[in-house]
């Protein structure tokens, strides 16, 4: 790396960001251009089933492009209008597009749908692409997830003191906190419970978990007969050093 | 000027690093803080200690040996804490579980609490077998159907069927026995319409995708192979996150993995392309790689290397050079996990051989990339910085999103609090990396603050701004020059509350063209998603107001958008009702444009039965679409209706 590059970055930290603008030049340029469009679904296919009246269905764009400048388009389901999408773009590479999550898209119909995105913004010309969803027949039962409330995201989490709670489901009857590492296959720990709050058994959290290690939990809803109706997003904390107390 | 990445240097750096962090004293996994082990205190009844279970949901039985004294009991089975959903039976303790136990040996655990404080601990073990031919074997199979026929139409709606059938199967199997394990996974759909198709989709069986799986396991060896649409996750330098269909056949042992892919490089639809598998690199991936988990996981070296070529972009992609290219690529992975996450050292290199385009007299070219990142945490703080120089003729085939000619450095730190957390960023990269005199060189500087408060229970708060500024050197007389700042701002407020939440999302950003062009914009996007579930009913909605103001013509284009999903139950399990649509405004202040237009689909679903021999929830149901669009400067208007009466039904059968 050249010393240059280095001790102009320093500087404009420094000195904040307008201290390495220079003055105005003599001509406009920079325009954006794009030079690559792929159409996806969030698990990189491109072709999805999925059950009728499911919530939260997101087509996603992955974008290369060159130059900086206004981004404007739309996304098309079934050849109508969708959603919105403006925004700048700045310093070459690759953006990623995600259209809205709520409402996702539309699940009512059962059968094909096809995505597509329409670029206005830069002026080019682009071949069409397209991703396509089967709505099944089977229904989503509820939309509802689980909502997390304690401890919040990204928090330190004292086992012998914190409780895990979240908002109650009305489709729910059992609820399974589950504790992972790095595998969301393989819990470090979970539990069943019929109640709101979880809190981990110290005996157990002692030798289940690393203090100052960062894990994830999140908790999947069963209802009376025993189907999964219903689950939370996960939510990060990092243990801390447990304390010394008789446990329960 | 070519840069030489110091990897020996690196790599010796890093062998020492994990050496030493060897000496950190070994954490506590493993151990148990619990009592004394004593037998005896509990018995297993159902199934009996070290026998064999055959079921996928067996009933588990346990009794203490004693209950004086026994203030409570903590019962885990494979890690998860059962305890809640223990029933007492007199003197029985009973656990139906309520998913399926996967095969194998299986552990309860039972912590046991007396009143004078003292806790004791036994484990008990057995082992289960889904059948008696198979340690696991199921297949879950889900067939659906709906027909539906048009009863009336009108305007754009008349060019669509008058009829469909469509149908949709999705299966999924697996067997296992000792160490041989197979899956089969697949979803087809069936379509059927008087209308034609749109391609790439075809009228009749259609294959969205499919996975089968072999693999036979004996101790620390792991033999496999995949056949369907299988992932690509070699080295960012290369591909990751790619999946195509194809063949893959890998082995693992200990901390050793290798894995070999051959697949095509098209996203393949229905059963156009077969299996994928081919002997051609014109229009295949081939791709091999290695991992080796060293230290005991503190270090990871990834060695990956692919080849082949795309004759045709994927019905999904479009590329501006859409000819065919090939290429072959290699990289070299290292990363290293020093103190237990506190340091995480990464160093990656790249090689490619690229030609844009075969059919045309030039050879291919070659690039390559490196980076070195450090990144990690210490108490409450978090940290990152990384480098990475990537010259222009550095491409992979198959790989989206591959930046090329960009030198960077980065760096990125903060702090999290129990209750907000706060993150800096900063970057500045610059391409013409190799000083091209015909080309400017553009230099980006990025710097961006986010902070997240969540520190009002059901409340979560977030803040964002980012500074971008783009200025080139260097410049030919004939080219443009680039002096631009762009400012964003972004806003995001939830509120979460048992069954409803509301979101609200505001963004202002403003780019300032320094130039004499003086072409300058702003964007102001207002959102609201208001969301209710209940049993009876569940809506989602999202409203969304956009302005871009151009400032050199002083034009705002305003764009409001209205969504919804709406959908209930009037008569438990018999009707139900379901209402979508998208209302959209778009117009700009100098009366250029001024459109409105709504879409909307309306459905009323009876389920005759819940069961028809096999058959669930038959159900008719009556569907109305609106489409209605206006061009508020020329009056055009377009007012289009349909209705439809659809039948439908599935059925499930497996093992």
């Amino acid at each position: 790396m050249k010393p240059t590059f280095v001790i102009s970055l320093a500087v404009s930290i420094l000195l904040g960001w307008y201290a390495v603008v220079p003055a105005p030049a003599e001509k406009a340029g920079s325009d954006l251009k794009i030079t690559r469009i792929v159409l996806r679904f969030e698990d990189h296919d491109t072709q999805r089933m999925v059950a009728r009246r499911q919530e939260g269905l997101q087509a996603f764009a992955d974008i290369d492009c060159t130059g900086s400048g206004l981004f404007e388009g739309c996304w098309m389901v079934d050849d109508k209008f969708f959603a919105d999408i403006t925004q700048y773009v700045t310093g070459s590479g690759t953006i990623r597009l995600a259209s809205p999550e709520t409402p996702g898209l539309p699940t009512v119909a059962e059968g094909l749908h096809i995505v597509t995105l329409v670029i206005n913004t830069p002026a080019q010309r682009f071949n069409p692409t397209i991703i396509g969803y089967f709505v099944t027949t089977d229904v989503k039962s509820l939309g509802l997830p689980i909502v997390l409330t304690d401890p919040p995201d990204s928090a330190v989490v004292d086992p012998a003191v914190q409780a895990f709670a979240w908002e109650g489901n009305p489709a729910v009857k059992t609820y399974l906190v589950e504790f992972i590492d790095d595998d969301p296959d393989r819990p470090v720990m979970s539990a069943f419970t019929e109640d709101l709050h979880y809190k981990l058994p110290v005996a157990v959290a002692r030798y289940k978990f690393i203090p100052g290690r960062t894990y994830f939990w999140q908790v999947k809803g069963f209802s009376a007969d025993h189907k999964r109706v219903s689950a939370s997003f996960p939510r990060q904390f990092r243990m801390s050093g447990m304390r010394e107390i008789d446990a329960n | 000027m070519r840069k030489t990445p110091s990897l020996p240097i690196l790599l010796v750096l890093l062998f020492v690093m994990a050496w030493a962090s060897r000496a950190v004293p070994a954490l506590a996994a493993g151990e148990s803080s619990a009592e004394s082990n004593p037998s005896g205190i509990i018995e297993l009844i159902d199934p009996q200690e070290q026998s064999t279970v055959v079921g996928k949901q067996p009933v588990i039985r346990f009794r203490f040996s004693s209950l004086e004294n026994v203030e409570g009991y903590l019962a885990i089975l494979d890690g998860t804490d059962i305890t809640a959903l223990v029933r007492q039976d007199q003197y029985d303790f009973i656990y139906q579980p309520i998913e399926p136990l996967p095969s194998g040996d299986h552990l309860l655990m039972v912590i046991v609490y007396y009143a004078d404080g003292t806790q004791v601990e036994e484990q008990k073990s057995f082992h289960s077998r889904h059948s008696g031919q198979f340690e696991e074997a199921y297949s879950n199979n889900d067939v659906g159907a709906v027909y539906r026929s048009a009863v009336y139409r009108r305007g754009r709606f008349e060019d669509e069927s008058n009829y469909q059938v469509t149908g949709n199967l999705s299966s999924s199997s697996k067997i296992k026995e000792g160490g041989f394990e197979a899956t089969a996974d697949g979803n087809l759909w069936y379509l059927k319409q008087n209308q034609p198709v749109p391609p790439p989709q075809e009228s009749g069986v259609n294959l969205a995708d499919f996975l089968l799986t072999a693999s036979y396991t004996q101790d620390d060896m792991k033999a496999y192979t995949e056949v369907g649409d299988i992932p690509i996750d070699l080295t960012p330098y290369l591909i990751q996150g790619l999946s195509r269909r194809g063949g893959a056949a890998g082995v693992t042992y200990g901390d050793y993995a290798f894995r070999a892919s051959n697949t095509s490089s098209r996203d393949l639809f229905g059963f156009n392309g077969g299996l994928g598998l081919s002997d051609s690199s014109d229009d295949s991936i081939s791709a091999f790689s290695g991992t080796a988990d060293l230290f005991s996981g503190l270090m990871n070296v990834k060695a990956a290397y692919l080849t082949g070529g795309v004759e045709k972009d994927s019905y999904n992609i479009w590329t501006v050079d859409s000819g065919a290219r090939k290429g072959d690529a290699a990289g070299v992975l290292l990363q290293s996990n020093l103190f237990d996450q506190r340091l995480l050292l990464e160093a990656e290199g790249g090689y490619s051989d690229y030609d844009f385009n075969t059919s045309d007299e030039f050879s291919s070219q070659t690039g390559h990339a490196y980076r070195f990142a450090a990144s990690g945490y210490y108490e409450q703080f978090t940290y990152g910085a990384s480098y990475q120089y990537i010259s222009p003729d550095y491409e992979v085939i198959g790989a989206s999103g591959t930046v090329n000619d960009r030198e960077e450095i980065r760096a990125n730190g903060g702090f999290n609090f129990d209750n907000d957390a706060i993150q800096i960023t900063l970057a500045r990269y610059h391409d013409n990396v190799e000083n091209d005199r015909l080309y400017p060189r553009i230099t980006y500087t990025d710097g961006a603050i986010d902070y997240t408060l969540g520190r009002f229970g059901n409340i979560t708060a977030t803040l964002g701004y980012l500074r971008n500024l783009e200025k080139s050197s260097h410049e030919p007389d004939e080219l443009v020059k680039v002096d631009a700042a762009t400012d964003t701002f972004t806003t995001t407020l939830g509120y979460f509350k048992e069954s409803y939440s509301v979101g609200l999302s505001g963004t202002y950003a403003e780019r300032d063209d320094k130039t004499d062009a003086d072409y300058d914009s702003r964007i102001l996007s207002l959102g609201l998603t208001p969301a209710y579930y209940s049993e009876w009913i569940s809506t989602a909605a999202g409203l969304n107001w956009t302005r871009v103001t151009d400032e050199t013509t002083d034009v705002n284009t305003d764009t409001f958008t209205a969504s919804l999903n709406l959908n209930g139950t009037i008569i438990k399990d018999k009707l139900t009702y379901d209402l979508a649509g998208t209302y959209t405004t778009n117009e700009t202040s100098d009366d250029s444009i001024d459109m409105v237009s709504l879409d909307t689909i309306a459905k009323l679903t009876y389920t005759i039965t819940d069961d028809f021999y096999g058959f669930a929830n038959p159900s008719v149901g009556l569907e109305g679409r609106y489409f209605y669009s206006r061009d508020r400067l020329t009056d055009d208007t377009e007012n289009d209706a349909m209705i439809t009466l659809v039948f439908s039904t599935s059925y499930h059968f497996g093992f």
